[in-house]
This record gives C-alpha cells, sequence and structure tokens, in this order.
C-alpha cells in the first residue's frame, strides 16, 4: 500500500497489525515520511475542526447528530475513555482549563422554555440534552444549562453556539449567565471577544452587524477580553463594559441605554378598504369574509381563492423613492389542513395593467375580477406551511418600475397562490392575509422608502 | 510581553487561558501526532493544562509558551501510549519519539497555514467527498450512514476515505511550501 496511504488510513484506525509493523518500519528509515506523518496530523486536526464547525451551522447538512469522535473498531474504547475525560475534569485543576476542550458527550439540557420558537439542529423539548451545535431562539426565552452547572437565559432574538461545558458562543441576543461555583471559568465567546466568569452572574446583548456587545456584572466578577488587542479588563459588582470590534470602553454602573437608531424616511400608503378577494365558482360570494384576503389553489380548482387590493399613490413622489415594499401580514383563516400542502408554498404578485379590469368592485364575482394574464408578475414570496401568522410581501425594482409607471390612477395587485396541494384526500389550507379591517394585523401596506 | 527576565508568576488565570487557548489548536495537533486516537488526545490534553497550570512558574516569557507546553504535552502523550496500545494498533515507542520530534518543530504560524491551506484544498473536493472526509468526526456511525446512502460497503467508503485523505494531505504540502517559500 503507498505510504500516504497508510499514514491516512493509521490515523482513522484502519490498519491491521502487520500493516501498522509495515509503516513503523517505513518511517523509522524515512525523516521526510516521519515530517509527513506530522503534517498529516495537523491535517487531521484541521479537519476535525472544520466538521465540527459546520455541525454549529444549521445550513450545512454534513451532520444530523452531534460531533462525537468515531471510533470504528473500539466503540467500548470511546466510551472508557470519555469517562476517564469526566474524572480528570472533575478531579483536578482550576476550572477554567476545561474551557476550549471539546466534549463529545451532551454538553448542556435544554432547562425551560417560554413560548420558545426555535430554528435549530439540536432538540428544542425542555429536558432535552444538547451536544454541541446552534441554537437560535426565534421568540421567547430559553434557559440552557450547561453539565457545568453554568446557566444561560437568553430572550429572542438569540443565536447560541454550545462548544462545550464550560464554553459557548453568543452570536446575536441577550442573556443573563449565572456561573455557580463548579463553573467558574465559564467563557462566553461574543462576535469581537469573549468573557470569561469568576462567579455569579453578569447580562450580556450582543446586537451583531459589527455593533458593540455589551457586558453588566449583576454579581461577581468577570474579564471581558478584545479578540483583536488581547486587551482585558475586569469588571466587578454592578460594572459595565461595551465591546467594540477595536476598543473596550468600561463603566461604572449601567451602560447608558443606546438611542434608537435614526430610521430612514418611510411613507407607508394603505389600501383604504379598497381590497377583496374573490373565489371560483362562488356566485353568492358567500365564502368570503371581509377581514380576510384570501390565495388558494386546490386540486381541481373548484374553490380557487386570489386576492387583489389597490392604491392610491399619485401623492407619492416616486421620483425620489429609493425602494418600495409591498407588506402583507398573513393571518390564520381556519380553513383547510396545512399538512395537505408543500412544505414551502410560493405566492406571487401581479401589477394589473389591463384597462378593462382596473375597475374591479369589492363585490366583483371570479369572472369579474382581474387575474394574473390581465398583468404583469412583479416578484414571488414563500411561506413555509407550518406558519400562519408573519409579515410577508416583495420588495425589489419591478415593483417600484410598474408603480411609477402605473401611479396616475389608483394601481391595483394581484395576489395569487402559485403551489397547489400535495397528493392525498381532504382540503388543502387557504392562506389568508389581513385587510383593513381585520381586528388584529395590518392590511396590505405600500411602504415607500426615501433617501 | 513580559519582561524576559522576569517569571511569569504573575501570570493571570485570563492571562494563561489566553495564551492557551491561542495556541490549543497547535497543542491539539501535536497530541494528534503521537496518540492514535482523539479520545487519547483530549485526555492528554487536560491533564498537560492542569500541570502547566501548576508549573507556571517555570515559564519564563510568553513567546516560549508553546515550546514549553509541548514538552509537558509530549510527556503526557507519550505516557498514555501503553494504556492506548489495548485499544489500537499504534506504531512503535521508538517511531513514536522521532515522530514527535518532528511535530514539535511546527511553531503557531505553520499550524495557522496548514489550516488555511486545508480549507482552500477542501473547497476543490466535490461536495459528496467533502461530506465524506468530514464525516468520520461527525457522529457515531456516520461513514455507515453514508455507505448505506450510497449503497456501498464501510470498507469501500474507508479505502476511498484513505485515497481521498492522501489527495488532501498532498493538496495541503503543495500549498504550506508555496506559503512558506
Amino acid at each position: 500500500m503507498d505510504s500516504q496511504i497508510l499514514i491516512q488510513r493509521y490515523l482513522l484506525g484502519d490498519l491491521t497489525k502487520a500493516e501498522v509493523v509495515e509503516l513503523d518500519r517505513l518511517l523509522e528509515d524515512d525523516p521526510e515520511l516521519r515530517r509527513e506523518f506530522a503534517l498529516a496530523a495537523a491535517v487531521d486536526s484541521g479537519l476535525r475542526e472544520i466538521s465540527f464547525e459546520r455541525a454549529a451551522e444549521p445550513s450545512q447538512d454534513v451532520n444530523p447528530g452531534r460531533p462525537a469522535i468515531v471510533s470504528r473498531r473500539f466503540v467500548l474504547a470511546t466510551v472508557v475513555s470519555m469517562s476517564a475525560v469526566v474524572v480528570v475534569m472533575v478531579a483536578f485543576g482550576p476550572a477554567f482549563l476545561r474551557a476550549g476542550l471539546f466534549d463529545a458527550a451532551p454538553v448542556a439540557t435544554l432547562v425551560s422554555c417560554e413560548n420558545a420558537a426555535w430554528e435549530s439542529s439540536l432538540p428544542t423539548t425542555p429536558g432535552s440534552d444538547l451536544g454541541p451545535g446552534l441554537m437560535k431562539l426565534v421568540s421567547g426565552i430559553a434557559t440552557v444549562r450547561f453539565r457545568s452547572g453554568a446557566e444561560l437565559m437568553m430572550e429572542a432574538p438569540a443565536s447560541l453556539v454550545l462548544i462545550s461545558k464550560m464554553k459557548a458562543r453568543l452570536d446575536g441576543g441577550a442573556a443573563v449567565v449565572t456561573v455557580p461555583e463548579p463553573a467558574i471559568g465559564f467563557v462566553l465567546e461574543t462576535p469581537n471577544g469573549y468573557v470569561v466568569d469568576h462567579g455569579t452572574q453578569f447580562a450580556v446583548h450582543v446586537a451583531g452587524d459589527g455593533k458593540p456587545s455589551d457586558f453588566e456584572v449583576i454579581k461577581g466578577e468577570i474579564s471581558v477580553y478584545l479578540s483583536s488587542t488581547g486587551e482585558e479588563v475586569r469588571l466587578t459588582d454592578r460594572q459595565s463594559a461595551s465591546l467594540s470590534e477595536q476598543k473596550i470602553t468600561s463603566f461604572d454602573g449601567q451602560i447608558p441605554e443606546r438611542a434608537l437608531e435614526e430610521t430612514p424616511r418611510i411613507v407607508r400608503v394603505g389600501t383604504e378598504g379598497r381590497a377583496t378577494s374573490v373565489i371560483r365558482n362562488d356566485k353568492r360570494r358567500k365564502r368570503c369574509h371581509p377581514d380576510l384576503l384570501m390565495a388558494k389553489r386546490g386540486q381541481n380548482d373548484e374553490w380557487d381563492r386570489r386576492s387583489m387590493f389597490s392604491f392610491e399613490i399619485s401623492d407619492v413622489d416616486l421620483d425620489e423613492v429609493t425602494s418600495a415594499r409591498l407588506r402583507l401580514n398573513q393571518v390564520p383563516s381556519g380553513i383547510g389542513f396545512a399538512t395537505r400542502l408543500p412544505k414551502v408554498n410560493r405566492f406571487a404578485i401581479y401589477g394589473v395593467t389591463s384597462e378593462a379590469k382596473r375597475d374591479w368592485e369589492i363585490e366583483s364575482l371570479w369572472e369579474d375580477s382581474p387575474g394574473p394574464d390581465d398583468g404583469v408578475l412583479l416578484g414571488t414570496f414563500e411561506v413555509p406551511r407550518s406558519v400562519q401568522r408573519g409579515s410577508f410581501g416583495i420588495e425589489n425594482q419591478k415593483l417600484l418600475d410598474f408603480l411609477r409607471t402605473h401611479n396616475a390612477t389608483p394601481v391595483t395587485l394581484l395576489l395569487i397562490r402559485e403551489t397547489g396541494q400535495i397528493e392525498g384526500e381532504g382540503p388543502g389550507l387557504t392562506h389568508s392575509f389581513a385587510s383593513d379591517s381585520h381586528p388584529e394585523a395590518s392590511g396590505p401596506t405600500l411602504e415607500f422608502l426615501f433617501d | 510581553m513580559s519582561d524576559s527576565s522576569e517569571p511569569l508568576q504573575k501570570l493571570s488565570e485570563g492571562e494563561f487561558m489566553r495564551l492557551f487557548v491561542k495556541h490549543e489548536p497547535a497543542l491539539r495537533a501535536f497530541a494528534r501526532s503521537i496518540l492514535p486516537d482523539w479520545n487519547s488526545v483530549e485526555d492528554a490534553l487536560q491533564e498537560a493544562s492542569v500541570t502547566m497550570w501548576e508549573k507556571l512558574g517555570q515559564l519564563r516569557d510568553e513567546g516560549g509558551f508553546l515550546p514549553w507546553a509541548k514538552v509537558i504535552l509530549r510527556f503526557k502523550c507519550l505516557s498514555s501510549i501503553a494504556t492506548a496500545r489495548r485499544n489500537w494498533n499504534v506504531l512503535s515507542d521508538q517511531v513514536l519519539e522521532l515522530i514527535a520530534d518532528e511535530a514539535e518543530a511546527f511553531d503557531a504560524e505553520e499550524i495557522v497555514t496548514v489550516r488555511q491551506a486545508l480549507n482552500t484544498c477542501l473547497s476543490r473536493f466535490s461536495p459528496p467527498h467533502q461530506e465524506l472526509l468530514l464525516a468520520p468526526y461527525a457522529g457515531d456511525g456516520r461513514v455507515k450512514q453514508l455507505a448505506e446512502q450510497g449503497r456501498t460497503s464501510v470498507n469501500a467508503l474507508y479505502k476511498l476515505l484513505g485515497r481521498l485523505r492522501a489527495k488532501l494531505a498532498t493538496c495541503v504540502r503543495g500549498q504550506v511550501a508555496t506559503e512558506m517559500s
């Protein structure tokens, strides 16, 4: 066997005794091969790091399980050795020495969730064991207890990477970290540095997007490190620090509240009640609801639904507008089953150009109302079948151009669902979006952004 | 950087940890060149870190941290070889000493260069081959799972993995040589 392949298969634990003897002889005689062996070990080490990094990214579907150490032939050896790691960790040394060492076993437990919604490759049921990986909390509050005893309570939206029982990374969001004595030395990395907890409790807020991260000691002591310079600041009770890419700024007491960011000028235009749905074959409009703008594409087209809405935009100085967005707020319709739909549903927005169909009425029937053939496609958006609330819409140059060329009279936009049902029996969900009369959510809105 | 004439006994927990974390990838790669499996590597690194903390007073200069730490780690690795032999087919002590000499010469900069080269070289492989290259670290049975998906045997996949890794190492070696020349 080629000496390079022998080295690689040795590192994979895949050589027989005789093959190891052969490799041993080759290495003994050849200093250059020994150097290549050392390089191969460094490459092996790097591959392992990359594997763990990718496992922490949900978009990289390389590893559905927790990162662990594979021993092809000696599974028992793995278990025995891992328990040895635990014994050593408990028995010796200052706690901070444990940080940075990768644990293959679960590193934490999800203790509790309050109205939590997740995007996570890890389990999200309270009580679940958590291996290393990414947890993205979309809404609500959740508490994670690390095996070291450190406890992290995070508030959405937050993005947390569990690394080991003594180490985690907060890429965004707010959290309060409580560190009891056995977990002293717990490390929390943030985009520009990391914090080492010397005991008790601190709060952290990571704004992301290059903005500073804020730390505040509630009780106890922490060290905050800046990665770019290695600078360190120690903070004790009620002291705070703000960590940007280039510097640490510390404060006595709380960090002054940041002013809300200045938002660009936006003009919003609603439909003023000019919005309706039509249903194929619904001659008496019995199935329409004034609060809902519905969209559906059924199996046999019998009860298809689409919606239209118009905006009076002649007062908007469109030459000064830099972008335009149509916003629709999804609300539950209570009609049909989401499980009868594909996992992702695509919706299209058309701009109506047909002169004949522009004068549609709120009470229009399917045949009299504008359809896709009466206009131009301006854009599409997607809604997962599992989602029945949220803000959706389109924002593109095509929409802005359309509005600029059709602003003399009220412009009509048309909403249709492009995707239908999946195979099987039973009605699929009718998607609906709020009209102006909906009691909770706002109706369709055009948002114009000015510089 | 500390004054080289002064012992580093004043090094705080935080300062020591910063040094340890900074050099951890190089130390891990060094231990891997001696030990046959990742669990033994992590054990040795853990034990060595405790010893480093205890003997921190010996360190005179932050710049000397990596070579000093490697000496401690080398001792821990070689002393745990006997245990590893119970479960693994391992190279002889004599050859492992020789390999450790080679690996000890790798400095921190070289390890960073290897990692950068690895990113470049890995991206040259097809996505399925990248997945296979990373599979041995990605959980129990991942290679087996890939074998089932690809309707091939685990043995065949390990053979392919050996060839792909050799190809990857050749690429990294070329990149590193260019970078260091």
